[in-house]
């Protein structure tokens, strides 16, 4: 009895472990995570504990008590998806994903170990030697799991949580496909171990005992081939589709720039006809209207004096990109800014916030007809350890539904480049001002 | 409120006194207007005051003699609390409005609009800087603690404790009171046992805050609304 409860030890372990593997490195882990793998290594035991009188029915070999064995398993593998769902942050769909494949990696492991290493060719060794049938497990299991580390897991955390199947029905899927083959393969087990294998000896039904194990021994190799083939290919194409998706953004991003920089050309020699003409002027005017053209001079000229200097790089490039995109478009943007180097961001991930955030509100000053209205204040600040960067403009009474969703489009995004740093962002709209307050750590 | 314009346009300084009457019309407040023509006046007049008496400075930055940068930095040196605008040609310069934590600043020429956007962001940051007392009976007598020197309240049994930078206050009472008291003024309920002065924060992470060296756990059923309230304060304070 033994040995029974700690071949069940492994295999109830020894999916988890797999579970744990298929996700490390691949999904961000939760708060206290050590707190909650302890407490889902105590929900496995317990679980275990539940083996025996599962055992003591499946021995009576009644085909009405298997139902006992597939509850026993559907309920297992519902408490190691829990188990892997509160240890790391992920979508349950993600996790089902990941969770399956490390129960068909569990499942490859007991078919050669248990089903051809130990019952063809030592079917005593667990009952007569259980050390080195434990010893030899080990052996097998460090060896297998980690080659299948390196050798696909690593290459599957490169997504940065893709899954291959997203939105709801996707997550549904993935739960659905993860319990099927929670019920399948051990289901062929249990058929082969506690049906067939009492009649190993009988003298008319042990002919076909061994047919009937071969034959689900190749079944279970062949369902796990295949999932796992299957599997990795999703996850390879979801990988692609990103970057290519990846890629068209960053075509889109080039197109804008260029058509900033045409636009920039454009004003620059506008301005410079401006320029020519006003200092012809020059020549000829009176002491009178001299002033006022040097004063229509040095305003033309301010123009371009949009230069910002906040002492960080990468601020001080958009912030200045953005003061001429406003200055083109007749937006007065007024701004302050001066928080020095910023240390612990990601240049990239800065550019997307204060891209993203002011770029909603020159989208939406470009578009209003009175020059006095179009209105826009950044404010850039550290507060302790804390970054604050606001974004206000000026909202006129309409705001059309396509805006709308396009502006809600933006602050999930938002949210989503703020969550890495902890970060938060809350919205404003009082007498015709919008306003986005983002937060974040700087640690 | 009383607001203080310094410009050395006389057109620009009747402009500006025009939006700021238009704009009491319209939103219905009272701000009693002094003007400058000169950083060197303004310093001049209240050189014998230990304060300046306005809430609201109104700064032209380009300006013969000391510019308003410069006189703002004066004007700091005694007004540690007052809201500072600057007007400019010129952008880089409202750059460095930050130095004497300027709010905004208004580009010339100034529009309506622009005006009596910044104008009211003034009028809500002037308004939260004013000082609140709060009376506390403690078994040693009759204690009044300005707001802005209180960091936090936490509740111990069923007592109260102010802590101040410099000295704590045990008296009895409840949370619940405190919390009513102060919330109007920049304190935010943040745990059961917490009630914080927003301005003292900073850090805020998703289970903690940080008041300078003193770590306090945000509790799960605060964590929103002690969010909005912190944000609610950098938008207004």
């Amino acid at each position: 009895m033994i040995y029974v409860m700690i071949d069940e030890a492994r295999f109830i372990f020894g999916a988890f472990i797999a579970c744990f593997l298929m996700c490390y490195g691949a999904l961000p882990k939760r708060n206290n995570f050590s707190l909650r793998l302890m407490a889902s290594i105590v929900l496995n035991l317990i679980y275990l504990y539940l083996w025996y009188p599962v055992y003591s029915i499946l021995q009576e070999g009644y085909t009405a008590n298997f139902w006992y064995g597939i509850l026993y398993v559907v309920g297992l593998s519902g408490v190691q998806l829990l188990c892997v769902y509160i240890c790391y942050a992920g979508d349950i769909g993600t996790i089902a994903f990941r969770c399956l494949l490390g129960k068909i990696l569990e499942a490859l492991i007991t078919l050669w170990y248990r089903y051809i290493f130990v019952y063809v060719l030592f079917p005593k060794l667990p009952e007569t030697h259980l050390f080195i049938y434990l010893g030899c497990g080990a052996v097998f299991y460090l060896i297998f799991y980690g080659s299948f580390y390196e050798l696909i897991a690593k290459k599957m955390q490169v997504g940065d949580g893709v899954v291959p199947m997203s939105g709801t029905g996707g997550k549904v899927f993935q739960v659905i496909g993860y319990f099927a083959y929670g019920i399948i393969v051990p289901l062929i087990q249990i058929v082969s171990e506690w049906l067939i294998q009492p009649l190993h000896h009988h003298k008319t039904y042990g002919k076909i005992y061994v047919f009937v194990y071969a034959f689900s021994v190749l079944s279970i190799a062949l369902i796990s081939v295949i999932a796992l083939s299957s599997l990795y290919n999703l996850y390879t194409a979801a990988v692609l589709e990103r970057d290519k998706t990846l890629s068209e953004m960053l075509l889109k991003q080039k197109q804008k720039q260029y058509d900033l920089i045409k636009e920039n050309t454009d004003m620059i020699n506008q301005k410079c006809h401006v320029l020519k003409r006003q200092l012809t002027e020059l020549k000829t005017a009176e002491d009178e209207d001299k002033n006022r053209l040097i004063e229509d001079v040095r305003r033309a000229l301010n123009f371009y004096d949009a230069v910002v200097k906040t002492g960080d790089e990468t601020l001080d490039t958009i912030l200045t990109e953005k003061s001429l995109i406003c200055a083109n478009r007749g937006i007065k943007l007024s701004c302050i800014a001066n928080i020095g180097e910023i240390e612990h961001m990601k240049t990239i991930d800065l550019y997307g916030i204060m891209d993203l955030a002011i770029d909603q509100a020159i989208s939406y000053e470009s578009a209003i007809l009175d020059p006095e209205k179009k209105l826009i204040s950044v404010l850039l600040t550290r507060k302790g350890e804390m970054i604050y960067f606001s974004v206000e403009n000026y909202m006129g009474d309409d705001i059309s539904r396509k805006e709308l969703k396009k502006r809600d489009q933006i602050l999930e995004r938002l949210k989503t480049l703020l969550s890495r740093y902890d970060g938060s962002l809350t919205i404003w709209e009082e007498n015709h001002i919008f306003q986005i307050q983002m937060i974040l750590s700087d640690e | 409120m009383r607001l203080a314009i310094i410009d050395d346009e006389l057109e620009v300084r009747q402009k500006l006194l025009s939006f700021i009457e238009r704009f009491c019309e319209e939103h219905k407040k009272d701000i009693k207007v002094d003007m400058f023509s000169s950083g060197e006046e303004l310093l001049s007049r209240y050189e014998e005051e230990s304060t300046y008496p306005f809430d609201i400075f109104l700064f032209d930055i380009e300006m013969d003699g000391l510019n308003g940068l410069e006189t703002a930095k004066k004007v700091r040196e005694k007004n540690q609390t007052s809201v500072i605008l600057f007007i400019t040609n010129m952008a880089q310069y409202a750059v460095n409005g930050y130095e004497v934590e300027a709010i905004d600043y208004v580009l010339k020429p100034v529009g309506y609009i622009d005006f009596s956007v910044k104008l009211e962001k003034a009028l809500r940051k002037a308004d939260v800087k004013k000082p609140h007392h709060v009376i506390l009976h403690t078994k040693d007598g009759i204690t009044n603690i300005v707001t802005s020197k209180l960091m936090y309240v936490e509740v111990l049994s069923h007592d109260l404790i102010y802590h101040t930078k410099e000295k704590d206050y045990r008296l009895r009472g409840r949370m619940k009171d405190a919390q009513e008291e102060l919330s109007s003024h920049g304190f935010v309920r943040i745990h059961k046992s917490y009630l914080v002065n927003v301005g003292f924060i900073s850090t805020f992470r998703l289970t903690e805050i940080i008041l300078e060296d003193i770590k306090l756990p945000v509790g799960r059923a605060y964590k929103e609304t002690a969010m909005e309230a912190y944000m609610k304060y950098l938008r207004n304070g």
